[in-house]
């Protein structure tokens, strides 16, 4: 009996590296995956209380109503939140790639069923994100109570809610200033939707993608190593082709509006064909509203094609000469 | 009744390439063999990729959307110039990585078969050296696959994104004098540099595959000179830091020299540091262009065929010096 108990406070007295190395490799990666969630809110948290305690207040009377403390509080609450869910949407992108090669290993007999398992076992890292956004969306909702109301003082300002402001009162001399309402009720609507649900949104869409591309390679250790590689590529050139697409675009801008220092100015032409009442802020809205809605339309749709391409070409079996 | 060979579908890729040949097939499955080999290989195209899009994302966001709230011009030109040197900037570390990952996978490919008393059993088989050096070359080529295939998209990306780029320095030239732009229409001056411009870009596409080859050559004469596998990737290192540095000092000497005389002498006749040059008329604007153009695609040219007959000159070595072994 001794002995045992002696064996058993033996056991309990383990050091915790001795305890990790006997864990399965599975568990392990259950455990780090389960870990998501608090390190993000951690993180978050002790960021967050960082700067809070730690940032330099400025006090310069700016002339009109200012607190820079609650501004602090309220952009802090919303950038390292930002900054954290960013970091952790983009390790989310390329290991659910990755986790989408290990659906097709079965061929297209177990194929819906593995992606519906993948996806439940790894719910972990959109949740984390999710939660994260959640975060930043107090911090958006924190900062628009500070602005608009007097619950936590005087009313602060804000750059970019005065100028929203600014332009939707100037939209209002003009006929169809209603439609710059809706448009920007739409953008803020989808925003918040694209928050809440992008997470899961995007996990879906990337192991779909995953499971799609790791039906090419021919060998098995090669599926996921293609499958992350063409999710990073995409994001590389998803961005890359904006910029290019953005900057073509505004090189026939400028050669129809200003070709040459000594030309006619034909700017005020192209003016008077675009809307006098059109306000920059309104096009960076417009803008912003259609990529966002092709973004989500994209994350809905996309999925269902790819694993239907990726079930077509599992029926007709894996590339020849496939090494399992 | 045999059908004539003339129907068969001609093979792009050689004998000594295809995984049915056994020297390229026993190279290949070699390395397949060490998992932090493996890892190292497969991993290099992701690492590539991630650096590559997140520097482009943090750099996009940054400075896109400050610079476009003042002018359009600056916006997407600062942006397009910031994302063309950070690309450069990668280009340059991975391709030093990618340069020492392939010689010390290459070097041993010979030396290694001289080490194991393997390389005379070797060539009992009715393979021709050329055969069996060309397999083991195509082997290690194929196993560098992934890194090739990053710097290549490193690479297209850079090159669409200095095209665009470049259309932007073209605009603010011809912005403040639209008399050079039409001179340059009407009397065709624009072919030349446009055409040198097209060998640029072909030249920078194809660096990739040209160091990649280049290196591997290196690491291959190395492997026949040496009889340990740790002597021929020392030796390999060795030669190809030799070649970084040697051509890195030429060309920085022969640019500076031929800017020197061309443009800061020759071009500017009355302003030139070397006496020579006072005597001579100064030259027209469009001699000039078309000078220095030429100048420049000479050189390119030039390059280009310094690096693949380098190639073929270290190829010819190798077989060469494994005739001996």
């Amino acid at each position: 009996m001794d002995h045992e108990s002696e064996a058993n406070s033996k056991q309990a007295k383990k050091p915790i590296g001795r305890r990790w190395r006997r864990l399965s490799r599975r568990r392990k990666r259950r455990i780090v995956q389960i870990g998501c969630i608090p390190l993000a809110l951690v993180s978050s948290l002790c960021l967050w209380l960082t700067v809070v305690f730690f940032a330099e207040i400025d006090n310069y009377n700016y002339g009109y109503s200012y607190d820079e403390r609650l501004r602090t509080f309220a952009g802090v609450a919303i950038i390292i939140p930002a900054i954290l869910q960013l970091l952790a949407t983009w390790f989310m992108t390329w290991q659910v790639a990755a986790v989408g090669a290990r659906t097709v290993s079965g061929g297209d007999q177990t194929f819906g069923l593995r992606q519906r398992v993948m996806f439940r076992r790894w719910i972990v890292s959109p949740l984390a994100v999710f939660l994260l956004r959640l975060l930043m969306l107090g911090g958006m909702v924190f900062l628009v109570l500070i602005y608009t109301t007097r619950i936590f003082g005087p009313t602060v300002y804000v750059d970019i809610l005065d100028t929203i402001e600014r332009s939707l009162a100037n939209s209002a001399y003009y006929p169809g200033f209603r439609l710059y309402y809706v448009l920007t009720i739409y953008t803020a609507v989808v925003t918040v939707l694209m928050l809440l649900t992008g997470p899961f949104l995007r996990a879906r869409y990337n192991l779909s993608l995953g499971s799609l591309v790791s039906t090419y390679p021919r060998r098995s250790y090669q599926r996921p190593w293609t499958a992350v590689s063409f999710r990073l590529a995409l994001g590389m050139f998803t961005t890359l082709g904006l910029v290019w697409i953005g900057s073509l675009g505004g090189l026939v801008y400028l050669s129809a509006v200003d070709p040459f220092y000594d030309s006619p100015d034909y700017s005020s032409l192209v003016n008077r064909a675009i809307p006098s009442i059109v306000d920059d802020v309104f096009i960076y809205v417009a803008l912003t509203a259609l990529l966002l809605t092709l973004n989500l339309l994209g994350q809905v749709v996309l999925p269902f094609i790819y694993t239907a391409l990726a079930k077509k070409r599992l029926r007709r079996g894996l590339p020849k000469g496939t090494v399992q | 009744m045999e059908k004539p060979s003339a129907s068969k579908p001609r093979k792009l890729v050689p004998d000594w390439a295809d995984s049915g040949h056994p020297v390229f097939h026993l190279e290949v499955e070699r390395r397949k063999q060490s998992r932090v080999l493996l890892a190292m290989q497969q991993g290099c195209l992701p690492v590539i990729l991630a650096c590559t899009g997140l520097i482009s994302l943090v750099l996009t966001a940054l400075i896109l959307p400050t610079q476009l709230y003042w002018d359009i011009e600056s916006g997407f030109g600062g942006t397009l110039a910031a994302l063309f040197f950070a690309m450069l900037l990668i280009q340059l570390i991975v391709g030093a990585v990618a340069g020492v990952l392939t010689v010390t996978q290459a070097s041993p490919a010979i030396s290694g078969e001289v080490e194991l008393q393997s390389w005379h059993l070797l060539r009992t088989t009715t393979l021709s050296l050329k055969e069996i050096i060309f397999a083991k070359f195509a082997a290690v080529i194929q196993q560098s696959r992934s890194t090739l295939i990053g710097l290549m998209l490193l690479r297209f990306a850079s090159t669409i994104t200095g095209i665009i780029g470049t259309a932007y320095i073209v605009r603010s030239i011809f912005y403040w004098e639209s008399s050079g732009w039409e001179k340059m229409i009407d009397e065709w001056l624009w072919v030349l540099p446009l055409i040198t411009y097209s060998i640029f870009v072909f030249w920078y596409f194809a660096q990739p595959i040209i160091q990649m080859v280049l290196n591997s050559s290196i690491a291959f004469l190395a492997s026949a000179a040496s009889c340990t596998r740790s002597r021929s990737v020392a030796f390999g290192l060795v030669g190809r830091l030799m070649l970084w540095v040697l051509s890195i000092l030429l060309n920085v000497g022969l640019i500076y020299g031929l800017i020197y005389i061309l443009i800061i002498n020759w071009a500017d006749p009355s302003y030139a540091p070397i006496e020579f040059f006072h005597d001579l008329p100064q030259p027209e604007p469009e001699v000039v262009i078309f000078v220095l153009t030429m100048t420049i695609l000479l050189y390119i040219l030039a390059v280009l065929a310094l690096q693949v007959g380098s190639i073929a000159l270290l190829l010819n070595l190798t077989q060469r010096r494994a005739r001996k072994l």
